[in-house]
């Protein structure tokens, strides 16, 4: 998947997990928890619905250490990569 | 069979919106069984029947506004109503009465009853997004499958900016909040808890599940809570008309932040003797429901005291405000790293600070102290049965 595609599923996760916050015009810098205003449900649920869309599970060590919006794109993006193709 | 009445989902509450029934005439109805969607101030509740039955007629359309002891349905068997169980009355005589009233005799001059005409076809979340944005699903063209109205329809229906939807819900906590520090004499006892050995048990736990099987934390705040409500019941119940009654059972009420700064604090059924995993699964369903506005009557109504879990906001000590007529609520703050005595020599620990806020009607320090110290104790280990 390509940094682009994984932003907008990203930014698009956000939008269904947390209604009302628009993730798209913030910097990669923007902390999940502190700028976007989720708490730990939050974080839980949204990892469980990026774990579904890249196809394997995120081990929680790399949720804890996935803070700032940028990050979560890069994981989503080399995560999706390198999913074994379905079926 | 008594006629289904609008039911007083909370001490505040003077009339809900009817939004949707979920049953039609003819319907079968079991104890329990949701039987309608009613929109109050806490947001969407799914309100269940409280005793089975055959629907003879729908009462009252979608889109209705009615006081609470309003008959909305009829069920076989008659007209003859009686009150379903109402919630414990506030022990104030300012606030309305909280038994649903009798209703009219059947001869009255109220509207005929009609069958109401079939909402239009949603999907639930469009349902949800026309009540926060005020669009009426009637005069929204639906292109989902077979004309269903889908959220995206209903995003483009609401043309102009509707007035702040959670502004009535701020106005009824705040009236709620303002109501229990002006009638409740609260005290407040606090304590630190070294939980190093819990989060390592936890983080351990986590590390070995999948995802939709990890534990957050305040799963483990509220056991701890409800184990102590066990141990210790002068903190567990109402005070109704004078005095304090001890609740039966522990149903935790857990506050939970919604979206736009309203607040509920819905309960966690039995919280103390479910094993952990099943009391997970129902926490993280319960948040998902309050916040997506799928919540029951029932849980609105039963708490017998609340858990308000702050760590996530950053804050070290919670000092919280009862919801009446519960007599106890209990705040637990972030954990930090604290410099702290072991031994003779001093480690950093991960500390989090308790704090109970108690009804002095209800119960006095001594008790309070062992309710507190119990939480304590059972915050301070991995869980034990």
């Amino acid at each position: 998947m390509t940094r682009d595609e994984a932003r907008r599923l990203l930014v698009a996760t956000i939008a269904r997990v947390a209604p009302g916050v628009d993730a798209v015009a913030l910097p990669d810098s923007a902390d999940l928890r502190r700028d976007l205003d989720l708490d730990s449900f939050d974080v839980l649920r949204l990892m469980t619905e990026l774990s579904r869309a890249i196809g394997r599970d995120i081990p929680d060590r790399d949720v804890a250490r996935l803070t700032s919006l940028g990050a979560t794109v890069d994981y989503v993006a080399e995560a999706a990569g390198s999913a074994p193709p379905p079926g | 069979m008594p006629d289904f009445l609008m039911p007083s989902l909370g001490a505040d509450m003077e009339a809900g919106r009817l939004v949707e029934w979920r049953v039609r005439p003819g319907d079968r109805v079991e104890r329990g069984q949701v039987v309608a969607e009613v929109e109050t101030d806490k947001g969407i509740i799914e309100v269940e029947s409280w005793q089975a039955g055959t629907v003879s007629e729908l009462l009252v359309q979608p889109g209705t506004s009615v006081p609470v002891g309003t008959p909305l349905a009829r069920f076989d068997g008659g007209a003859e109503t009686i009150a379903p169980p109402a919630p414990p009355p506030v022990a104030s005589p300012a606030s309305p009465p909280v038994a649903p009233p009798a209703p009219p005799p059947v001869a009255s001059p109220a509207s005929p009853p009609v069958a109401s005409p079939a909402p239009p076809r949603a999907s639930p979340s469009a349902r949800r997004r026309a009540t926060e944005l005020g669009v009426d699903l009637a005069a929204v063209a639906g292109t989902g499958p077979d004309g269903a109205i889908t959220l995206a329809d209903v995003e483009r229906g609401a043309a102009r900016p509707v007035a702040d939807p959670s502004a009535a819900m701020r106005r009824v906590v705040a009236a709620a909040m303002s109501r229990s520090k002006r009638e409740i004499p609260h005290y407040y006892l606090s304590t630190q808890v070294d939980v190093g050995a819990a989060l390592a048990w936890l983080d351990a736990r986590n590390a070995a599940l999948p995802i939709e099987q990890r534990l957050l934390q305040v799963v483990l705040h509220v056991r701890a809570v409800a184990l102590a409500c066990v141990k210790v019941p002068e903190l567990n119940g109402h005070w109704v008309e004078g005095e304090f009654r001890r609740a039966e059972s522990v149903h935790v009420g857990l506050a939970i932040t919604l979206r736009g700064g309203g607040l509920v604090a819905p309960a966690l059924r039995d919280a103390a003797s479910k094993p952990l995993d099943v009391l997970a699964k129902e926490t993280n369903d319960l948040i998902l429901r309050a916040r997506t506005g799928a919540l029951r009557s029932s849980e609105l109504t039963e708490p017998t005291l609340t858990l308000t879990s702050l760590g996530d906001a950053g804050v070290e000590t919670v000092f919280p405000i009862i919801h009446p007529p519960q007599v106890a609520i209990v705040g637990i703050g972030g954990v930090r790293s604290r410099p702290w005595v072991v031994g003779a020599s001093i480690e950093p620990r991960s500390v989090l600070t308790v704090t109970l806020a108690a009804d002095h009607r209800a119960s006095s320090g001594h008790s309070g102290s062992a309710f507190l110290a119990e939480v304590a104790r059972r915050l301070a280990e991995p869980p034990q049965p």
